[in-house]
């Protein structure tokens, strides 16, 4: 079997599962909801420009405003980070125990199709959908700060790709959950680990607050668990570099500290690893 | 039999579920172009069994080949098409949608899936719903469509698991004739099904498991043939019944006022039976061979008979 057969096999099942994500009713609410939030945001933003334009010592006005907006900015990022995760593990959850509880997996399994081929299809698929969600609800949200109090904003493509990275640990997570657990069982696991790597956030903002280590080595320890909250914070280094209120831990679960790019590449890896483990197990499983 | 006449070879596979049987030790040859039916009760592991030939269920213990291949491997299920028991597709596609996928899944070009998609919708009579959600098919559409499906990449080798299950009889016969047609093309079926009329209208050879355990198997005539019996029906009692069918190397088996059952060494015993009786003062109305039918031997090997 050649690799362009194994990578035609893994694109088809990757075509299908893109569509059947996409007329899923989880998707509709999860766009509807992100539209409104923007909607929402745009419209608060548009009050924080008028109320921005404040008089003072030039350079005192200059800093508030850049801080300011910056909140303004991890304010809105934060909404987006949630329900992309969230629309992760709803997506993801059953993504092949439900194809085995309805049978739907014996037509394609019966095929010379690799149960790792299947597998990483499905994840291929989940993920195109969510990249693409991530980056224009990120996008959005970014670009309406930009525009209306004029953050500025540096690195963007690359804080971009890292909010587009930000929810496939969580997806990789649900999918190796999904070749083994029941979905509503698998699901519980996935809002579990995104808490696991909020709270750690949490408690390693604090620790940086009061200077404590042992909070800010559980909070990292945290994140090597689930590295979403990582990346999110990545992100945000790569947008606003200099942004003091960053720099204190101004907004829970956004990590006390900027994760070294050995937390981007342990994330990469966490994906693989999962996606492989995912392969791994459902291959030797009878169904 | 040699072995490029099979498709189907089994050597004393088994599948356990802990303690559960789900298959045990069955040895099993399935000859190229037949009809083999594959028949049991609930719950005996027909199944389990299929599951295993198509790689989704790994056996415990044992060795089988598949279109002289080992089980499991990955190259013969090119060959091999498979209709589910609980056939499910992804409903929310046309059967063109879902055949392009399936094709894809295949690496046929796109023209041969085209090519295939419609001759496998004509066969099983869906070329007018090709464009339509499977959602909206009744069960027994839905059913074709699965056919349609198992047949697209022309198998050497079909598992059909209850294949007709939520047909009406009109269809029924369709299916029965589709299978026929698929034999003359040098189609191997492996038909699992509870109908046992079907089963042996079409089959050539049947093997018989119950709880896990294979039971029977051979060629459908030779098992429906089994032994020699004769019913004569009488216009009054006999008396000399038992020493008429002794004569000739029988045994009287049933004797009621008007009718016995007399077991023979073979066919060619009839006549001297029926001179032995009329010697003996018998009045014959008439004498027929009782036929064994599928559903007899079946009761038979897998002892539901003995519940009735």
């Amino acid at each position: 079997m050649s690799r362009g057969a194994t990578f035609r096999r893994v694109a088809a099942v990757a075509g299908v599962t893109l569509r059947e994500a996409l007329r899923r009713r989880v998707i509709l609410a999860a766009i509807l909801m992100s539209l409104g939030f923007l909607a929402l945001y745009g419209l608060g933003l548009h009050y924080a420009a008028k109320s921005m334009l404040s008089t003072g010592p030039a350079g005192v006005v200059e800093l508030f405003q850049r801080e300011a907006a910056a909140q303004m900015l991890y304010i809105g990022l934060f909404p987006t980070s949630f329900l992309v995760a969230l629309t992760a593990v709803f997506a993801g959850a059953g993504t092949l125990s439900s194809e085995v509880d309805s049978g739907v997996i014996y037509g394609v399994l019966s095929r010379p199709v690799r149960r790792a081929e299947l597998v990483v299809g499905k994840f291929c698929g989940l993920a195109l959908m969510l990249a693409a969600y991530a980056a224009a609800f990120n996008g959005a949200v970014i670009g309406l700060a930009v525009w209306q109090i004029h953050v500025p904003v540096t690195h963007w493509p690359a804080a971009l790709a890292m909010l587009v990275l930000e929810p496939m640990p969580l997806l990789a997570l649900v999918l190796a959950g999904s070749s083994r657990l029941p979905t509503l069982a698998n699901g519980i696991l996935g809002v579990a680990f995104y808490g696991i790597g909020f709270v750690g956030g949490l408690i390693e903002q604090v620790g940086t607050l009061i200077k404590n280590p042992t909070l800010v080595n559980l909070g990292i320890i945290s994140s090597l668990f689930m590295p979403l909250t990582a990346l999110h914070s990545k992100a945000l280094a790569l947008l606003l570099p200099g942004g003091l209120l960053f720099q204190q831990g101004g907004i829970p679960g956004m990590g006390g500290s900027t994760p070294s790019a050995w937390m981007v590449v342990y994330a990469v890896c966490y994906v693989l690893g999962l996606v492989t483990l995912a392969a791994g197990v459902f291959s030797r499983r009878d169904l | 039999m040699s072995d490029t006449d099979l498709v189907i070879r089994t050597d004393d596979l088994t599948k356990l579920y802990g303690s559960h049987v789900g298959c045990e030790q069955i040895c099993l040859r399935v000859r190229r172009g037949h009809i083999f039916g594959f028949l049991g009760p609930n719950g005996a592991g027909k199944s389990t069994f299929i599951k295993m030939m198509v790689g989704l269920h790994r056996p415990t213990s044992g060795t089988g080949e598949l279109l002289g291949k080992p089980l499991g491997d990955f190259g013969a299920r090119r060959g091999v098409g498979f209709l589910p028991e609980n056939f499910r597709y992804q409903d929310w596609l046309s059967p063109v949608e879902l055949l392009r996928f399936h094709g894809r899944l295949l690496d046929m070009e796109p023209a041969a899936v085209a090519d295939a998609t419609t001759r496998v919708l004509a066969d099983v009579g869906l070329s007018q719903s090709a464009d339509e959600k499977i959602r909206s098919f009744s069960k027994g559409m839905q059913q074709r469509f699965g056919l349609a499906c198992a047949l697209l990449s022309d198998p050497e080798l079909l598992f059909l698991d209850e294949p007709t299950s939520a047909l009406d009889p009109l269809g029924r016969a369709e299916v029965r004739q589709l299978l026929l047609d698929l034999r003359e093309r040098g189609t191997t079926v492996f038909l699992n099904s509870h109908l046992l009329g079907e089963v042996e209208q079409v089959c050539d050879e049947v093997a018989v498991i119950d709880h896990g355990r294979m039971v029977e198997s051979g060629s459908l005539a030779d098992l429906l043939s089994g032994p020699c019996e004769v019913e004569v029906l009488l216009a009054e009692p006999a008396s000399g019944a038992a020493e008429a069918a002794a004569r000739v190397g029988g045994r009287l088996l049933t004797a009621e006022p008007d009718l016995l059952v007399i077991g023979l060494p073979d066919e060619e015993s009839v006549p001297g039976l029926v001179e032995a009786l009329v010697a003996s003062g018998a009045r014959i109305r008439s004498v027929s061979r009782r036929k064994r039918t599928l559903e007899s031997l079946f009761l038979e090997v897998t002892g539901e008979g003995r519940h009735e």
